[in-house]
């Protein structure tokens, strides 16, 4: 393992991992049954990189937010686009490298502009963002900003999504925020040793 | 009383303080349950016949009630956080009191404020956080507790000294309990904030709002 000290504008989750990696041989009886219920559901697998490895040292924890996730991802009533933004505007505020990692192929796959999330990434509004994805932006900005939204921008999501959309996008970017704490807190490295994909915003 | 309040009114304007969200229109219509869909019943139902024992109308699962499924998914996560936390009730109810301070949610600062002193919080503790200071006479592991929560909400990341004594004190699965919680919670001030769900009874809010 590369020991060297980061340089001094470190990422959060670029320092020692935290975690030691957990192979299903050194699972508890708990864990192991958490993990294949886990992949037997949509995901089909249990990334070793990603958020839930961590979350299973509390296995039940882990059985239960996998759920919530499993719907925000699967079953969301945003269209896949906005719902992969929404979680690339949450790695964004959180730094969270490894979300971002996972996230921004699957928001390009989904038809989102890669120029609209080049903007996202260097921590600038995006110049080209279509209307769906103005809204979607404002809101999750405002929110995590603010700590609420302005009527205006509560409007613009409801009057365009409904009131189960404005419920399924704020527990998107909540739920998403939970996964970069634990990411961010863990360490967690970037697979394959790719440099951090967010630059550091000021 | 009216004076009272164009006093305070005086007081915010001169502090440059924000208005409390909490104190807006509300944006959520309330649910009745007379036109609950039959999803909806069977969400109100599970948690009712869970620790919980009812499902309160001005908290958080209410709002989520409008994407049944979600509810019935995020109000599982919230029993395990709440019945079966490795964490100790009083440290589990103090550690949703600093997220509900972060996150100004009056509401949830509201039902938890009397649960965390039932659980063996100190007043003055609570008052402290409260208002927004380090609170002054913790006890080693609200300590510990505090300056993790502290630091992950504004650094976004814990110092390696502070993630030492979290994990010393409470092991990984203690660790991982206590973002979960306060990752939880924070979905949930989320919520609370953007619905400006109002204080049950008209209650004044608890919290003042902070400069940043």
């Amino acid at each position: 393992m590369n020991t060297t000290s980061q340089s001094s504008n470190a990422l959060p989750n670029a320092g020692t991992p935290r975690f030691a990696p957990l192979p299903e041989s050194a699972m508890t009886e708990a864990q192991v049954k958490a993990a294949r219920e886990l992949a037997s559901g949509p995901r089909g697998k249990m990334s070793g990189s990603g958020p839930n490895i961590v979350l299973l040292r509390s296995p039940e924890l882990l059985s239960h937010t996998q759920k919530v996730g499993a719907y925000l991802r699967y079953s969301s009533a945003l269209p896949a686009r906005l719902n992969e933004f929404a979680i690339c505007i949450t790695a964004r505020q959180w730094n969270a490298n490894v979300e971002w990692m996972a996230h921004h192929p699957l928001a390009l796959k989904a038809g989102l502009n890669p120029a609209v999330a080049e903007d996202l990434a260097q921590g600038k509004r995006p110049a080209t963002m279509k209307d769906d994805e103005a809204a979607i932006y404002q809101f999750c900005t405002e929110l995590h900003q603010t700590k609420n939204v302005s009527d205006p921008t509560y409007k613009a999501v409801f009057d365009m999504f409904g009131e189960r959309a404005v419920v399924e996008l704020i527990a998107l970017t909540g739920y998403y925020t939970m996964l970069a704490m634990v990411l961010n807190v863990a360490q967690q490295p970037l697979a394959g040793g790719v440099p951090p994909p967010l630059p550091v915003l000021k | 009383m009216k004076l009272f309040a164009v006093a305070a009114g005086f007081v915010l304007a001169f502090a440059g303080l924000q208005v409390q969200a909490q104190t807006q229109a509300p944006r959520f219509k309330p649910l009745i349950e007379s036109e609950l869909t039959e999803a909806q019943k069977k969400v109100a139902g599970q948690v009712a016949s869970g620790p919980r024992g009812r499902l309160n109308p001005d908290g958080p699962t209410a709002l989520f009630l409008r994407s049944p499924d979600l509810a019935s998914r995020t109000q599982a996560v919230g029993e395990y956080l709440r019945y079966n936390s490795s964490l100790p009730l009083r440290l589990n109810e103090f550690a949703i009191l600093i997220t509900a301070r972060q996150w100004n949610a009056q509401i949830e600062w509201f039902i938890h404020q009397p649960l965390a002193l039932k659980a063996g919080l100190a007043r003055e503790v609570a008052d402290d956080l409260a208002r927004g200071v380090r609170p002054a006479a913790m006890k080693d592991d609200e300590a510990t507790i505090y300056q993790f929560l502290k630091e992950l909400h504004e650094t976004k990341n814990v110092g390696d000294a502070t993630f030492k004594a979290m994990v010393d004190k409470f092991g990984e699965r203690g660790v991982i309990d206590l973002i979960g919680l306060t990752g939880y919670y924070t979905m949930l001030a989320m919520v609370l904030n953007v619905a400006q769900q109002p204080l049950p009874g008209g209650a004044p809010p608890p919290l003042q709002i902070l400069k940043p």
